[in-house]
């Protein structure tokens, strides 16, 4: 009886607790975020300095370009790193082109083009070490236009941003409110061909949204296609601009054709007109982020799934476009996280995230198989090109030399300072 | 013939348990091995805590028998870090992290014997679990970068629970 009614008690008690002391207990969410301001500056200031300045460190590699035996690294948002690769043992960044809102380059002859936030600039490289402006189009374009909300217009530049950690409480129950950015893609030019005449042209990764064909530079965004003439680097004009379809990613010239990469497909447009570029074909996949070269025969598709990307399967995918108006799919590989890839000859490369850098053997499109494959590294583009792999990673800027395909091994790394 | 019996005794204890505070209330489970010595318990444990978000909290416990007998009440406390159950999680707008932080327990109890070998116990508490997010949002500019959001969470409840031991 004792004990029955002392653990009573002590249930009672502890009820007492709970019910009237539960207010006491305080649980409590910190969320920790930045504020972002942008630093502003007159345009005329900002196209003072795009010139070739000293040399920068490396931070955050973006898009890629060989010119001959400079290789052009755009530095997200920032501008271009001007790297002397002329000995790939021994690559040298000798100069950083200042160019706020830089995401694309492309070079045709002695002219560099890059965008910068909605502008198209042309840029003298006939001497990459004193590189000058010579053209600035606004509004080329104006998706670039609005950068994290803030707009820019054609008197001032964002080219920098002052951050600042806020630390507030939120309540237990609150659905966390994140804020959502628009991402404004930039056309990169693209080349995938060398060509011999007066004004060649470089090449570029799979990621492009440039593509330099003959004297029409082509750009696209998120659904657009913009021809513009750059016959005269000193008098750029747009040529033409046309809907390609939704959620273009990339572009690859082959010939007279340009091979768009969407979140939803290929679509293949022919340039004989260059000024007006004309819908030829298209292939339909499911939702993926999806990279494509090309050559005579065939598309090489990578197709990323998850994230913003869309839910579809990781994999490569290989089209048959010698009917270009009627590609068809021939034969998928299954993959990690692919993104950029590259070809020379038979070989096939192909970035594939944390699974590293794949090298196939194509001569059969049916039957890939595997030569190497590099662990070591998180590729996002590679350009592969006389022998010499330049692989843009996570940290730096890798090249290989693939010359003996029985001893593909590294031959240079420019990493990020950290 | 004399036997010494040593006076270390190995000890285990099965919870299962009620968790009370400002969020919806919520289970948990904890089992604890370890050392007796006459009063005095220490031990590890591992549990599962499904307060707010789901965690696995691995402490040290420290238990004093008030009085030397089979039923006495007791006093303890436990002390750890608080793993998150799940690394992280995706979806098509933002990715979540998940880290660990700290764990700790403390309280009073009553313990009885129920056969020869066998014991229960009921323990009233205060219990604090920490762990902390970083979320990452993929619909951000390349430049501002925009670093990771991060959340830090410190959840404090009342702990009841019951168990049965050897």
């Amino acid at each position: 009886m004792k004990k029955f009614l002392l653990s009573a008690i002590g249930c009672t008690a502890i009820c007492f607790v709970v019910f009237f002391l539960q207010g006491c207990l305080k649980d409590k969410i910190t969320h920790t975020y930045t504020i972002l301001r942008p630093v502003y500056q007159t345009k005329e200031a900002v196209k003072t300095n795009i010139k070739s300045n000293l040399p920068k460190t490396i931070e955050s590699p973006g898009k890629i370009f060989i010119y001959g035996n400079y290789v052009f690294l755009n530095e997200g948002d920032k501008g271009v790193h001007i790297i002397d690769n002329s000995n790939p043992s021994n690559p040298v960044v000798k100069a950083f082109i200042d160019i706020p809102g830089n995401q694309d380059i492309a070079v045709k002859g002695n002219t560099l083009y890059a965008d910068m936030y909605g502008d198209l600039v042309s840029i003298d490289i006939s001497d990459p070490l004193h590189a000058k402006l010579l053209k600035d189009i606004p509004d080329v374009f104006p998706e670039r236009n609005y950068v994290g909300g803030f707009a820019t217009n054609n008197t001032t530049v964002i080219v920098g941003w002052e951050r600042k950690d806020t630390t507030v409480e939120v309540p237990l129950s609150s659905n966390k409110n994140y804020f959502v950015y628009s991402v404004s893609n930039i056309a990169t030019p693209q080349l995938l061909y060398s060509s011999a005449a007066a004004n060649p042209v470089g090449i570029g990764g799979s990621l492009a949204r440039f593509s330099i064909v003959n004297d029409y530079l082509y750009a696209v965004d998120h659904h657009n296609l913009r021809a513009v003439a750059i016959s005269n680097p000193n008098d750029l004009r747009i040529a033409g601009t046309l809907f390609a379809g939704f959620d273009i990613e990339t572009i690859y010239p082959l010939k007279d054709k340009l091979f768009l990469g969407s979140m939803g497909g290929l679509y293949i447009y022919d340039i004989s007109n260059p000024a007006s570029p004309v819908a030829n074909g298209n292939f339909v996949h499911a939702r993926a982020c999806d990279p494509v070269i090309a050559d005579n025969d065939y598309a090489y598709v990578t197709l990323k799934a998850g994230t913003t990307c869309g839910p579809s399967n990781n994999e490569l995918q290989i089209l048959d476009i010698k009917d270009v108006t009627n590609p068809s799919l021939l034969k998928t590989y299954a993959m990690t996280s692919p993104s950029g890839l590259s070809k020379d000859g038979n070989t096939l490369f192909v970035c594939d995230g944390k699974d590293g850098l794949k090298i196939y053997n194509a001569t059969d499109y049916s039957n890939l198989s595997l030569i190497k494959q590099v662990n070591s590294i998180e590729p996002i583009d590679v350009i592969a090109w006389s022998k010499n792999a330049l692989v843009v990673t996570k940290d730096g800027l890798y090249q290989y030399d693939y010359s003996d395909l029985s001893n593909i091994h590294l031959n240079s790394k420019l990493t990020i300072s950290k | 013939m004399i036997i010494a019996q040593s006076k270390f005794k190995f000890e285990n204890n099965n919870l299962v348990g009620l968790l009370s505070g400002n969020s919806k209330n919520a289970l948990q489970l904890q089992t604890i091995n370890g050392i007796r010595y006459k009063t005095f318990f220490v031990g590890a444990g591992i549990g599962i805590d499904n307060y707010y978000f789901k965690t696995v909290p691995l402490f040290a416990d420290v238990r004093k028998n008030i009085f030397e007998k089979k039923e006495t009440p007791f006093v303890y406390v436990d002390a750890g870090t608080n793993f998150p159950w799940k690394k992280d999680e995706s979806t098509a707008w933002q990715q979540t992290t998940y880290h660990p932080g700290s764990y700790y327990d403390i309280g009073v109890g009553y313990k009885w014997m129920i056969a020869k070998q066998f014991f229960v116990n009921a323990s009233f508490g205060l219990s604090q679990k920490k762990y902390s997010s970083r979320e990452k949002y993929f619909y951000t500019p390349i430049d501002p970068p925009v670093p990771p959001d991060r959340y830090n969470y410190r959840l404090q409840r009342f702990t009841m629970k019951f168990g049965l031991g050897f």
